[in-house]
């Protein structure tokens, strides 16, 4: 028995992805080890991904339909291949419960300093146990309603705060040491953009499997694109100071002033971090559920959302003390570990699979 | 907390009650596992127990195995 019989279009999964790549990184901007060359760091980022993104494709390519955990257990055996699926299924469920923790601190330390914050987070729950609920083509709408949202928010927060924006905040242009550089570009690959090894899980969905290839590539152009814009909107208007700030992109949103009228916008980047965080938080639920389901031969995967979601929560509190921590972990911690579940793993199942030569005939 | 508490004990006790009629006795386990780790996590902190900040055991991990890479970041 499929687990899940429904399809998404090539369309509605680039927008998925840029939503996701959109994620928390509106909020804690990629790259911004480099200060104010963090768009060169990004770009190098978009760069590795675009490559890891064609890796991935042709991974689900040679195993058309089948998730990254059915690949595994098909390369490596029932029991080696459950493991390495189980290892990358506690990855996702971990990056959820990380993104729930950045809107925990972003939500408390600027919106909602009085609410408690397992209130604020269940929402958030809630809304994502309901949306994983209804399958793939539900969470792909859900982008195609809020992504295009989005963009729209940040072309507009940028043609607004273009009168703020200086040349000389991108001075000195390329005038960075080499190994900052690299290190910071290495943490833009794998945040936010190798992240997307996620849609292993839900591009195996697509109406038309041929488009997997273009569509991990225009999702990462697409996504990777509006995020240099916002980025370059940041860096414009605070120049080095930029990483220097604990949320540039809010803080940016309050120096919005156009003729006195629209003043103090900075909601509309607490609005666009809402949203699509929300969405990344379903892919990473629906991939953990799907993928546990997949493990262990269950009949469907949703009645693990309520209680994997409700986990992921309780973890999101427990994850840090403070927002330092956050973002010393994000900065330094995770592009150590990130690398190992978003190309060792799947690298490996691509190379077991070359090695046995699968799949063999139809459905390996 | 107890908010999350009472929606895991009630969303499990219905799922439990329709898996357990269908005979699903394989979900109704790793439901129950997924469940309990819940549960005792937040109990622990309900009752107040110290417990170690993930990214700090995480961070602390990397740190001894990585000792290079984390001091080039």
């Amino acid at each position: 028995m499929k687990l899940e019989e429904g399809r998404i279009t090539s369309k509605d999964s680039v927008l998925l992805i840029t939503g996701f790549l959109f994620g928390t990184s509106l909020i804690f901007p990629p790259g911004l080890g480099a200060g104010n060359k963090a768009w060169l760091a990004l770009l190098a980022g978009l760069a590795v991904a675009i490559l890891l993104g064609l890796f991935f494709s042709v991974l689900l390519t040679r195993f058309p339909g089948k998730t990254l955990v059915e690949i595994a257990i098909l390369t490596c055996g029932p029991v080696f291949g459950k493991l390495i699926a189980l290892l990358f299924l506690i990855y996702l469920f971990y990056l959820g419960s990380l993104v729930m923790t950045n809107f925990l601190f972003f939500l408390k330390l600027l919106i909602y300093p009085l609410t408690p914050p397992a209130v604020l987070m269940m929402v958030i729950v809630v809304l994502a146990i309901y949306a994983s609920w209804n399958g793939v083509e539900v969470i792909s709408r859900c982008g195609l309603v809020l992504v295009p949202l989005t963009i729209i928010f940040i072309i507009a927060t940028t043609l607004m705060l273009a009168n703020q924006m200086e040349l000389k905040s991108f001075k000195p242009l390329f005038e960075i040491e080499a190994r900052k550089l690299i290190w910071a570009s290495f943490g833009a690959a794998t945040f936010p953009f190798g992240e997307v090894v996620a849609f292993l899980m839900i591009l195996p969905f697509l109406n038309q499997p041929g488009k997997t290839r273009q569509t991990y590539v225009f999702g990462l152009l697409t996504g990777g694109g509006f995020l240099l814009l916002s980025l370059v909107r940041t860096i414009g208007v605070l120049g080095p100071t930029l990483s220097d700030y604990l949320f540039p992109a809010f803080t940016v949103g309050k120096m919005i002033n156009v003729g006195t009228i629209f003043t103090r916008l900075e909601m509309l980047a607490g609005v666009n971090f809402v949203i699509m965080g929300f969405l990344k938080v379903v892919v990473l639920l629906y991939g953990t559920a799907l993928g546990s389901a997949q493990i262990f031969r269950l009949k469907s995967y949703r009645m693990l959302l309520v209680p994997l979601g409700m986990l992921m929560l309780v973890l999101s509190l427990q994850n840090f003390s403070n927002v330092m921590e956050n973002i010393v972990f994000a900065r330094v911690t995770y592009p150590i570990y990130a690398p190992f579940f978003q190309l060792i793993i799947p690298l490996f199942l691509f190379i077991m699979a070359l090695i046995r030569r699968l799949p063999r005939q139809a459905g390996g | 907390m107890a908010l999350i508490l009472m929606i895991l004990l009630l969303t499990d006790f219905f799922s439990i009650q329709w898996l357990a009629r269908d005979g699903q006795w394989k979900e109704i386990v790793v439901l129950s596992v997924i469940s309990a780790l819940g549960i005792g996590l937040s109990l622990l902190m309900i009752l107040g127990v110290d417990l170690p900040y993930f990214s700090g055991v995480i961070n602390e991990l990397i740190k001894k195995l990585f000792p290079a890479l984390y001091k080039g970041m």
